[in-house]
């Protein structure tokens, strides 16, 4: 769902476990593509998704992306914590990284809360909600994070994806004493 | 350009609908993306009413046969 003056959608693209927008980023008049992942649980589902994800990515011409969503699986075995607990296979960290990499993006930082998702009771919790830019969105949008939100009327915490840059003014001059023993020193800076 | 992502595990009570609109506001965000809506359809009625805009667009795909819809 979007605002009209922020995004202009051209067309789409719907499968299993996926929804893409192509359109124009109303701004700054750039050609963008955005995707809405929802994973299914099977393996074998999951995999077919990431093949058709890639396959996608090489054909479309747009290559500014952000990519998100529920994509139930994670990069590192540490990801997954809790009772009861599908034992993270090392299969699926290594699919998955190899998912990312054949999409050649790149997950944005994130500040707030490691895990995305809690069992309810809090015996488990997990990290399978992410937000993933390509090069290209970096070009236009640097500097921006995940910010991943506390849990509060689901079982996975909301993920807002904004720029954080700061600016702080002039940089503070410094310098080392002994350069104002030397007598060019004052003009030096004069001139810079 | 701001953007909400969610597993908001069913978009069938108002709580839910509430939650977004606040985080929206508060965030100014321009673009959501829900996913496990549960429903077949979104209400017209209901999304604009959560931007309080009509100036909106959004494509869905509905929860059927065990797609949980996003």
């Amino acid at each position: 769902m979007w605002h009209r003056n922020i995004f202009v959608c051209e067309r789409h693209l719907k499968g299993k476990g996926y929804l893409i927008l192509i359109g124009t980023h109303n701004e700054k008049h750039v050609p963008i593509v955005i995707v809405n992942v929802y994973s299914p649980c099977d393996s074998k589902s999951k995999w077919n998704l990431c093949e058709e994800l890639v396959n996608i990515r090489k054909n479309e011409r747009c290559k500014t992306w952000c990519m998100m969503g529920d994509f139930n699986a994670v990069k590192k075995a540490d990801e997954r914590k809790g009772l009861n607990i599908r034992r993270t296979n090392k299969r699926e960290n290594i699919g998955f990284n190899n998912f990312i990499e054949k999409t050649e993006m790149i997950e944005l930082p994130y500040v707030g809360r490691k895990y995305t998702w809690y069992r309810p009771n809090g015996n488990a919790k997990s990290r399978i909600d992410r937000i993933f830019v390509s090069c290209e969105w970096l070009d236009h949008w640097p500097g921006y994070r995940q910010y991943i939100l506390d849990r509060q009327i689901s079982d996975h915490c909301a993920i807002i994806i904004k720029n954080t840059q700061v600016d702080w003014g002039p940089k503070p001059f410094r310098c080392l004493h002994v350069w104002h023993t030397d007598i060019r020193f004052r003009d030096i800076v004069k001139q810079k | 350009m701001r953007i909400i992502n969610i597993n908001i595990r069913g978009l069938g009570n108002a709580i839910k609908w509430r939650y977004i609109k606040d985080l929206r506001i508060k965030e100014g965000a321009g673009m959501i993306c829900i996913q496990e809506t549960k429903l077949n359809e979104l209400n017209k009625e209901r999304c604009y009413k959560l931007w309080e805009d009509n100036n909106i667009e959004w494509i869905h795909n509905e929860a059927v046969e065990g797609a949980r819809g996003y």
